[in-house]
């Protein structure tokens, strides 16, 4: 036996309601009322012109009709609620906005979240790696004197320590063949970076903390490692890339220019990851000992920036954090690889000239 | 509410409730974001879609639930003449520019900056139609009868004045605007109307204006509640040639308290509340807005037709012009 329900009905031309009774059938949905004059009128609603509401959830309207104006139903009980749905099934929306359909939706965002969150994290800089291993020698030279030139665009260059700082670093042997190119800049914080291709900056600050040539030989050992091993260039790719993608993803593109215009600035304060800064050491170090110069230089550097960054909050502090942890590598390396120290006077002399002239 | 009562509604009996609740609209939110993002926004007209009929569905006149009929599939299709349409003239723009031949440039900057003074009231006209058109209650719909023509003649005269008085005319370019759109809809054979004054609106903003240096802005809230309860007490509906006004009840505390809390959610929930905040403000507007009591809607009539041109409505929604 088929259920009758009350709703009320509009006939499209007056907003004046009729109680009416309504039951589902097969095509549809047979409505009857009785007339002023007592007399029962029937109207019969196809299935596939029956509109329904889906937001309020507690009156349900249902509209019909091919051409307007339109019939409308409006109907409070539940129980027709119920047994429409489970005859004529939901739609997606209603579907979506249950209880279950609402876990899947907030499943699928945090899915979504997750999938760029990994994307970000893994997928982006191993791609980025990858494709900066393959960059040209030439494009990385080309670019790092780009970069140079607009880093030093604002930077009083100091030119004689400039050419001592280049044949200090002149009698050191190394492999790879980056034309490397050392500028001293007049700054009063301790600081040193690499850019792709062979051009190192140092601030005169951190050449005047220096006490011995070995010091000087494990910095620029140092920063020569992160430009032999394209660590400058997988830097520049992954800031770069990083940001674009998110750029990219709210949508904002004209940010994402202004971005690569603006990333020459920000060089200055990029830090390599853990992992990179490690292997510039060791790299460092191999160098140190390929030319016989003390690997304890280094140890002394770290502590040399370790006494800065106590004094005041320096770049470098960010720049190379858990210096503790550093010096024990070092500290290691030496026990693990002992070798004959060869007394260089040229080293000495440079680093004089370097140092002597102090105001 | 019973709705069992309001079958039968007297007079001095019209209730106008909204009962959507945060964590529905918090649904909905998600919901339209999770299909944004996997239809790579072109989902976004439907999600408008949703929002909206989420909120007149949820909005209730005595008993009887509003009907939001406008579908993704039309404001889509308003959405590619929109962009045809700006697409027509940064072209234009472009081609006058890159063509090197001055007077070329000058007569293509000319007509973009005539399209830029015609968007707002175009796209004025366009959304009052369409979103008017798509809406019932009881199965009468809304309408708007005013001409395109018309509207942009006025805004054009009036931005003119408001620009040589130094925007002293703005009070009465608002007020005849107003008077303009509003005496031009229709919900059935219910006609709307308005009937404030610009001189009336120039005090007010000079009052508060004053008013506002002594109190370091504070009085700001008070403006609102004069400026808003003016421009609702002219409103009126006009059935069988009577003339039936709304009452605003907003309060400067009132407004104060909303605003207020409202920041304090978003604070504290760094945006989680924004669904929250949006119901409050909802619940806020309906709570102080007073339908006429004598209005019988019981005895409307059906009179207007249909338009599902919504371009008009995209256009407000890209520039976010944000005036209705």
């Amino acid at each position: 036996m088929e259920r009758a329900y009350k709703a009320r009905y509009y006939d499209g031309h007056s907003s004046m309601p009729k109680t009416v009774d309504i039951i589902i059938t097969e095509n549809g949905l047979h409505i009857t009322y009785s007339n002023p004059d007592g007399m029962i009128s029937a109207r019969e609603w196809k299935k596939a012109q029956t509109r329904e509401t889906e937001f309020n959830s507690s009156i349900l309207i249902l509209q019909y009709g091919e051409s307007f104006p339109y019939e409308q139903l409006e109907i409070t009980d539940n129980a027709f609620h119920r047994e429409y749905t489970a005859r004529r099934g939901a739609s997606l929306i209603k579907r979506l906005r249950t209880n279950q359909g609402m876990m899947l939706v907030i499943t699928g965002l945090l899915t979504i979240v997750a999938a760029i969150a990994l994307i970000y994290i893994y997928l982006l800089p191993w791609a980025v790696d990858i494709a900066a291993k393959r960059v040209p020698q030439a494009y990385e030279i080309e670019m790092g004197k780009s970069l140079y030139e607009n880093i030093l665009k604002n930077e009083k260059v100091d030119t004689a320590k400039t050419i001592a700082i280049n044949q200090f670093f002149g009698q050191i042997q190394i492999e790879g063949n980056y034309p490397v190119h050392i500028s001293v800049v007049k700054q009063d914080i301790p600081n040193a970076f690499a850019l792709p291709g062979g051009s190192i900056v140092v601030y005169s600050k951190i050449l005047e903390d220096m006490e011995t040539p070995e010091q000087l030989a494990a910095l620029l050992a140092h920063e020569y490692s992160h430009v032999q091993l394209k660590h400058s260039t997988r830097n520049i790719f992954r800031s770069l890339a990083g940001s674009l993608v998110i750029s990219i993803i709210i949508g904002d593109f004209s940010g994402a220019t202004a971005l690569i215009l603006q990333n020459a600035e920000n060089l200055r304060s990029l830090s390599y990851s853990r992992t990179l800064e490690n292997e510039g050491d060791n790299n460092g170090l191999q160098i140190l000992k390929a030319n016989g110069i003390n690997a304890s230089g280094m140890k002394a550097l770290f502590e040399q920036l370790k006494k800065a960054s106590d004094v005041e909050v320096m770049e470098i502090v960010s720049t190379h954090p858990d210096l503790d942890k550093r010096i024990i590598n070092v500290e290691t390396f030496i026990e693990d690889n002992p070798y004959d120290v060869v007394k260089n006077d040229s080293l000495t002399y440079y680093f004089k000239t370097l140092t002597a002239d102090e105001e | 509410m019973n709705p069992a009562n309001t079958t039968n509604t007297e007079a001095g009996n019209n209730e106008f409730s909204f009962n959507g609740k945060g964590s529905q609209l918090l649904g909905i939110m998600l919901l339209n974001t999770l299909l944004s993002i996997i239809t790579f926004g072109i989902y976004y007209p439907w999600a408008r879609v949703n929002r909206l009929k989420f909120f007149w569905e949820n909005a209730e006149l005595n008993g009887s639930p509003f009907v939001f009929h406008g579908t993704g599939k039309e404001l889509f299709r308003g959405f590619i003449k929109v962009l045809l349409f700006i697409g027509l003239f940064y072209g234009l723009l472009f081609y006058g520019k890159l063509s090197g031949n001055l007077t070329l440039y000058f007569i293509s900057l000319l007509a973009f900056l005539i399209a830029l003074i015609f968007i707002t009231p175009l796209a004025i006209h366009g959304a009052m139609r369409y979103r008017l058109s798509r809406t019932s209650w009881r199965g009468i719909h809304f309408g708007y009868r005013g001409s395109r023509v018309q509207l942009i003649t006025d805004f054009f005269i009036g931005s003119m004045l408001t620009l040589i008085t130094l925007g002293i005319y703005n009070s009465w370019f608002t007020n005849s605007l107003r008077t303009y759109i509003i005496s031009n809809i229709r919900f059935g054979s219910l006609r709307f109307g308005y009937d404030g004054s610009g001189t009336e609106l120039f005090a007010i903003k000079l009052k508060s204006a004053i008013f506002s240096v002594f109190t370091f802005g504070i009085y700001y809230f008070w403006y609102l509640e004069e400026w808003t309860n003016y421009y609702i007490n002219h409103c009126y509906v006009e059935q069988n040639g009577q003339r039936y006004y709304f009452t605003g009840q907003l309060t400067g505390s009132g407004y104060f308290m909303l605003i207020f809390i409202n920041l304090l959610l978003g604070i504290f929930t760094l945006g989680l509340a924004t669904p929250w905040v949006i119901i409050r403000t909802t619940h806020f507007i309906i709570r102080n807005l007073q339908i006429p009591a004598e209005v019988d809607f019981n005895l409307i009539t059906q009179t207007e037709d249909e338009f599902k041109d919504a371009a008009g409505d995209d256009l407000i929604d890209y520039f976010d012009l944000g005036i209705i």
